[in-house]
């Protein structure tokens, strides 16, 4: 916190504190999963159960931390695409983001598939390659009878989707900035009442998007606000409908998001994210803490395919401590190889080759120069 | 330090906190508003009265977010923030020891003036808020107890006035915070030397026994400390990771004491604290032109400078005057009714004690 207000600038600035946030996040993801796989063994986990009595229990949070990372990631993923978006255009944005995600996620599906097929990533189900190809793209989640790889791709269907209503909605977005979070607070209104049956994963899925989507709208209303698209008034009051409309969703169902604790998290993420975000302290602006953070989306999808064998493998023979540290050792190698010889790779390849081709105006010598810096005011997005 | 003066803020009175964002001023506007509100969710919950705001607020927002006693805790917390905040602003620009004493007398005035209006209620048979529900006939030990905010630490007293601990809190927060300044230059010693105080009496009133109630209270004095440190990293007399450390470790003793007394638990009060000190950051953090222009209205301001009348005047006004008419009225006409007496009686009392601090020769 400082005492000077910040200049008219602020719009500018790089938002250090949301790098700081997605680190946070990727630890309480990797975190809850591994306590998961611990106390599913019967291990004892001392540090669990010091998590629950200091943090969890005082704050009335759900156990383990679960949901934490998850609503941070989305609350900042809301930032930071709607920051992108502004200076993007809809097939841009899209295919910029698609070129960030699919392919690691793709990679990750393939990599987890004969682990899952072995049983080492705590599923028990028999996958073809029908399967293996419907979870690469996320469409196992809309179809019957097909399993689950890797379960922690739910949250992307939710990202998607914001991603496409995002880009459905840039022009407005320039126009009129309160049109597409309005837009959105009467769809998801609207679909919370058609959608309450979970008959078929379509249906189910459906309304794990629905739930979701407010809180990534809470972000979107961040950056509107933070940028000066939109009064802080409007961003407040589209923001509590946002806000009631997770309540709504949690109050009329039982098990999405599953867990009363919900709102609370979702509410006290958001105050840390408006306080942290702009911060620009010793700590938040060290290197390692950005390249952390550039990789955490590399973590999100590694860390299960990593740890979860390494763990099943090793410990009946070293012990779980020892088998837990080669675990996190696993998921670094894991996260550093999906990001270098995946993500970024092909990420760059799709600036560098394909959008001269789709937008031969930006080929001019130093157009790009000015629209880099400023995407630069918040962390790279997925 | 950087700290500026607030047009707004240096003229709005005896609470002003002239040296802070606007924020501040909202927060305690907000602070009191809930409180308020939640003194007349109290009523209708006791009166089984159905209202449907207070309906919906409680299963949309009190369950959801785990914040209980219909906002009332945490308006209190807001307020007590606030004024951790006014206490280091006033430290900060070099407060004589007379203006000291008449700022806490504008913080205890309103419970003399409270006390008298609750044993005149009482004495005509009125509905008054006090705990337990039925005081017997006040008698001049019971203002007594009221007047020197004894009755809310003494093991076997009934409150008068249940709000007044607010007070107790307030003065003992001012009392400490200037003791603790004898610690030296070292800025942060002084908010740490006051958690360790508070961390003792919190243990030592862990067992049943006379420090027990003592401990009670001293559990939302952490926030009074939060507030001279949010105060400390906003003038940079302090760095914003000392302040969050310390702020950490005050949240911490606030909730190990609300953790470890039976009477406290089940309120989910460390739940409360968090929310309350991260609205506050936030909001002085953010504060800018808008929370200006919100604070340039009157009635924010006339809310924020009579907080401390309108925490303790609704349970001796309001309630007599809910009491009378629930049955005569409709719901709403008598709360609008309730709540215009307790302005009344608001300004009529902060004119008479300003008028009677006002410094000899000033208008």
């Amino acid at each position: 916190m400082t005492g000077a207000p910040s200049s008219t600038r602020k719009g500018n600035r790089y938002l250090h504190g949301l790098d700081l946030l997605r680190v946070l996040a990727a630890f309480c993801v990797l975190y809850i999963h591994l306590t998961g796989w611990l106390l599913h063994a019967h291990h004892p986990w001392p540090v669990g159960d010091a998590v629950n009595a200091l943090v969890v229990r005082p704050l009335r949070l759900e156990p383990d931390l679960a949901n934490l990372g998850i609503t941070t990631f989305l609350i900042v993923s809301g930032i930071v695409t709607t920051h992108v978006a502004l200076r993007e255009r809809p097939l841009q944005f899209l295919g910029r983001r698609a070129a960030r995600l699919v392919p690691a996620l793709a990679v990750t599906v393939l990599a987890a598939w004969p682990l899952a097929t072995a049983g080492l990533l705590m599923t028990s189900e028999d996958y073809d390659l029908a399967d293996v190809v419907a979870n690469m793209f996320l469409v196992n989640y809309f179809l019957p009878d097909t399993p689950v790889v890797l379960d922690v791709t739910w949250s992307l269907t939710v990202q998607f989707s914001f991603y496409f209503f995002v880009a459905a909605t840039i022009p407005l977005l320039r126009r009129w900035p309160w049109l597409p979070p309005a837009i959105g607070a009467t769809t998801v209104s609207v679909l919370l009442s058609l959608i309450n049956t979970q008959d078929t994963p379509a249906e189910h899925q459906l309304r794990v998007i629905i739930t979701f989507l407010p809180v990534m709208f809470l972000g979107q209303l961040v950056s509107l606000v933070r940028s000066g698209q939109l009064a802080p008034a409007a961003g407040i009051g589209l923001g509590a409908v946002h806000f009631l409309l997770f309540v709504r969703a949690t109050l009329t169902n039982e098990t999405i998001p599953g867990g009363s604790a919900n709102p609370r998290i979702v509410a006290l993420v958001m105050l840390v994210v408006l306080l942290v975000g702009p911060s620009r302290g010793r700590i938040v602006t060290r290197p390692w803490v950005r390249t952390l953070s550039s990789r955490t989306y590399s973590v999100y999808l590694a860390h299960k395919v990593a740890a979860y064998p390494l763990l099943a493998l090793l410990s009946p023979s070293i012990g779980w401590v020892a088998a837990l540290l080669v675990a996190l050792v696993g998921v670094g190698v894991a996260t550093e190889l999906l990001y270098r010889c995946v993500e970024m790779p092909i990420n760059k390849w799709y600036r560098k080759w394909l959008e001269p081709r789709t937008n031969p105006r930006r080929r001019r010598p130093g157009e790009n120069q000015g629209r880099a810096r400023a995407t630069e005011a918040v962390p790279r997005s997925r | 330090m950087r700290a500026r003066r607030h047009p707004v803020l240096a003229r709005s009175g005896l609470l002003d906190s002239s040296l802070a964002p606007a924020g501040v001023l909202l927060l305690r506007a907000l602070g009191t508003t809930l409180v308020v509100y939640s003194l007349l969710g109290l009523w209708l919950a006791e009166h089984a009265e159905p209202l449907w705001l207070v309906d919906t607020a409680r299963e949309w927002l009190n369950r959801a977010l785990g914040i209980g006693e219909d906002f009332g805790g945490f308006g209190l917390c807001l307020l007590l923030l606030t004024h951790g905040w006014d206490e280091a602003a006033a430290h900060a620009r070099g407060e004589c020891a007379k203006d000291r004493i008449r700022r806490l007398l504008g913080h205890w005035l309103p419970v003399v003036v409270a006390t008298v209006v609750a044993i005149g209620a009482l004495s005509f048979g009125a509905d008054v808020l006090t705990r337990p529900d039925t005081v017997p006939q006040p008698d001049l030990l019971h203002a007594l107890g009221a007047v020197t905010l004894a009755d809310q630490v003494l093991p076997q007293a009934a409150p008068l006035l249940p709000l007044a601990w607010l007070v107790l809190v307030q003065i003992a927060g001012s009392l400490l915070a200037s003791a603790s300044r004898r610690t030296g230059r070292v800025v942060w010693l002084a908010p740490a030397a006051q958690l360790v105080a508070v961390s003792t009496v919190g243990v030592l009133g862990v067992s049943p026994g006379p420090t027990h109630r003592v401990a009670e209270i001293v559990a939302f004095l952490p926030l009074v400390v939060i507030g001279q440190v949010a105060y400390q990293v906003w003038a940079r007399e302090i760095s914003s990771y000392l302040g969050t450390s310390l702020g950490l470790l005050a949240w911490v003793v606030s909730a190990a004491i609300s953790n470890t007394h039976a009477t406290l638990r089940h309120w989910w009060y460390p739940v409360t604290f968090l929310f309350a000190v991260l609205l506050f950051l936030v909001t002085v953090r953010t504060s800018g032109r808008t929370a200006d222009r919100v604070a340039r209205n009157s009635v924010v301001r006339w809310i924020a400078d009579r907080a401390q009348w309108l925490v303790l005047l609704p349970g001796v006004v309001c309630y007599p005057v809910l009491d009378a008419l629930h049955t005569r009225l409709p719901m709403a006409l008598t709360a609008v009714t309730a709540a215009s007496a307790v302005a009344i009686a608001t300004e009529a009392g902060d004119f008479v004690t300003r008028s009677a601090l006002r410094p000899r020769g000033s208008r």
